[in-house]
């Protein structure tokens, strides 16, 4: 009981703080390994709905910076585990941490009252996603050829990163509720 | 949706299509009108074979240190055939006919660029 309150002390987490991530991350375990399962075949190889992301951007609101970082991180790990693909976890992760301050960076400068809502945070997200992860392919094949890829990665990311967006805007009230009621 | 909204994801749809325009010009720069089509076969970052295309459907194998792929070259473009991997990414990849075109292959290494035009291609077949 000791240890915890001094554990608690220093990372400012309660068991509910910790609890609560690990119920995002289930969460966004399941949505990435879902998306797995829908065949998505398109002109380019990538090409995805990103339904993980509508948990770290939910995170990002709910939890603040932080623990939203934890929960890409950890997000990218665990899909890796579970699936097995180690190959796809190095792009993942090089997305995953492009798309995560990239949100960040939009949400806090042009997010606010009058300013971007999840709609427009999560585009710039699904965006960056594509382009940490053909940054990644760049990098493994030794050639910035690939980036051909981009224009159709990014006009993909923009519908899928808008699609993500109402998701969160419109779960995010309810959310908050549960949460609210949740932690009493 | 907000204002801002609608302004980040029209910045973001310009910035795709300038890069769509980019990439179309210098995909394009390389090969002139009357450039035969090249196919450019890079392995772990370098030149590894050239093929021109032409009137015929050339088959060829690529063995890298990670794997083996086939390519087809048809007169109008380049599809991958096969890949002794496990994802397959690159056999799903659409046949590429357009300059600049590339289909990568992650697991190998591999990447397959276009580059040039068909119409000699085109004509070889209807003359």
């Amino acid at each position: 009981m000791e240890v915890w309150t001094r554990l608690r002390a220093k990372s400012g987490s309660t068991a509910k703080d910790v609890s609560e991530l690990a119920a995002l991350l289930a969460a966004a375990l399941i949505a990435g390994l879902f998306e797995r399962l829908i065949p998505f075949d398109f002109a380019v190889p990538g090409v995805k709905l990103g339904l993980s992301n509508a948990v770290v951007l939910m995170s990002l609101y709910l939890l603040g910076a932080g623990r939203a970082f934890m929960l890409a991180v950890l997000k990218c790990f665990a899909i890796a585990l579970v699936s097995g693909d180690w190959a796809a976890f190095m792009y993942s992760i090089s997305g995953s941490m492009m798309s995560f301050f990239a949100m960040l960076m939009t949400k806090r400068a042009l997010g606010g009252e009058n300013g971007a809502s999840p709609i427009g945070v999560s585009a710039v997200g699904a965006v960056f996603h594509n382009i940490g992860q053909l940054l990644m392919a760049a990098f493994i094949l030794g050639s910035l050829n690939v980036m051909a890829y981009l224009p159709v990665l990014a006009i993909s990311g923009i519908i899928t990163g808008i699609l993500v967006g109402f998701i969160v805007k419109f779960a995010l009230p309810a959310v908050k509720k549960a949460r609210r009621s949740a932690r009493g | 949706m907000k204002r801002m909204d609608a302004i980040i994801i029209a910045a973001l749809l310009f910035l795709s299509l300038a890069a769509f325009a980019g990439i179309q010009i210098l995909g394009g720069a390389g090969g002139g009108k009357d450039e035969p089509a090249r196919v450019f076969v890079y392995v772990d970052g370098e030149l590894r074979e050239t093929v021109v295309l032409n009137s015929q459907v050339q088959e060829i194998e690529i063995r890298t240190p990670y794997g083996v792929n086939t390519l087809i070259a048809y007169p109008d473009g380049v599809k991958m055939k096969s890949a002794d991997c496990a994802s397959q990414t690159c056999v799903h990849t659409p046949k590429r006919i357009y300059s600049g075109g590339v289909i990568a292959c992650l697991p190998h290494k591999l990447l397959i660029r276009l580059e040039g035009r068909f119409d000699g291609g085109v004509d070889a077949i209807a003359s």
